[in-house]
């Protein structure tokens, strides 16, 4: 499936409002304000008025040497794409950033870019049936 | 009377977005306040506005990119640097810098 058209004048844009997929989602969030880059997430998306509801948290490494993160908000519809803020803890204390998220059709994952990160997702269900 | 105060957080911006795909580049001017960013910008045959939510130094929104065949909403987020403003998106990005401080 397609997740954009090329329209005469070039210009790509998504196509339409991909499956939305409400559920549990496993991925990583990659952060480019230094070590550790990646970090394995779990996250809840769900279905809110006029947008999405996005809660993640994950962690690596333990003891002295772990590093957690979460995020957690609502980021509201347009067209195809969603956007907003996200409420995010990751090391230094807790922030909204700024964000916007892309699902993609052929997997069912989404994308989330953020000015300071970017967060990769697959359906856990998908997760679990590849380990199988 | 009073008069309305003024809108002295008002900042004013100039810059570009380059739309990957089309490898089209768009030159852009607005302003930002508490509130949000407000940009337009008109291409060859292709106009654009950006309406920006603001929470700090960052912005979040969605950009309508119009052409003969209508509009669309893309999702864009944005970050104030200093000087400058970059603003990112789905196979676009921009730099603007305030009014008077372009490089």
């Amino acid at each position: 499936m397609t997740t954009h058209t090329q329209g005469r004048d070039g210009a790509r844009t998504p196509a339409r409002a991909p499956e939305l997929g409400a559920g549990e989602y496993v991925g990583r969030l990659d952060w480019a304000g230094g070590s550790p880059y990646n970090v394995p997430v779990h996250g809840v998306i769900s279905i809110a008025p006029r947008g999405l509801k996005v809660r993640l948290h994950g962690q690596k490494g333990k003891g002295i040497e772990q590093f957690r993160v979460s995020a957690h908000g609502t980021l509201r519809q347009s067209g195809a794409g969603y956007a907003g803020f996200l409420t995010t803890r990751i090391r230094y204390g807790t922030r909204p950033v700024a964000v916007f998220a892309t699902f993609r059709d052929e997997d069912g994952s989404i994308h989330i870019d953020g000015s300071d990160y970017t967060i990769d997702m697959t359906r856990a269900a998908a997760h679990m049936g590849a380990k199988a | 009377m009073n008069a309305e105060p003024k809108a002295v957080d008002v900042v004013e911006y100039t810059g570009s977005i380059q739309f990957r795909g089309a490898k089209r580049n768009i030159p852009v001017r607005g302003y930002t306040d508490k509130t949000g960013m407000m940009i337009t910008g008109q291409g060859i045959a292709v106009s654009i506005k950006i309406d920006l939510a603001r929470q700090g130094d960052y912005l979040a929104g969605f950009l309508e990119i119009s052409t003969e065949r209508g509009a669309m909403p893309i999702a864009a987020i944005a970050k104030i640097d200093g000087n400058d403003l970059f603003i990112q998106g789905f196979e676009f990005d921009g730099h603007l810098s305030v009014v008077g401080a372009e490089a």
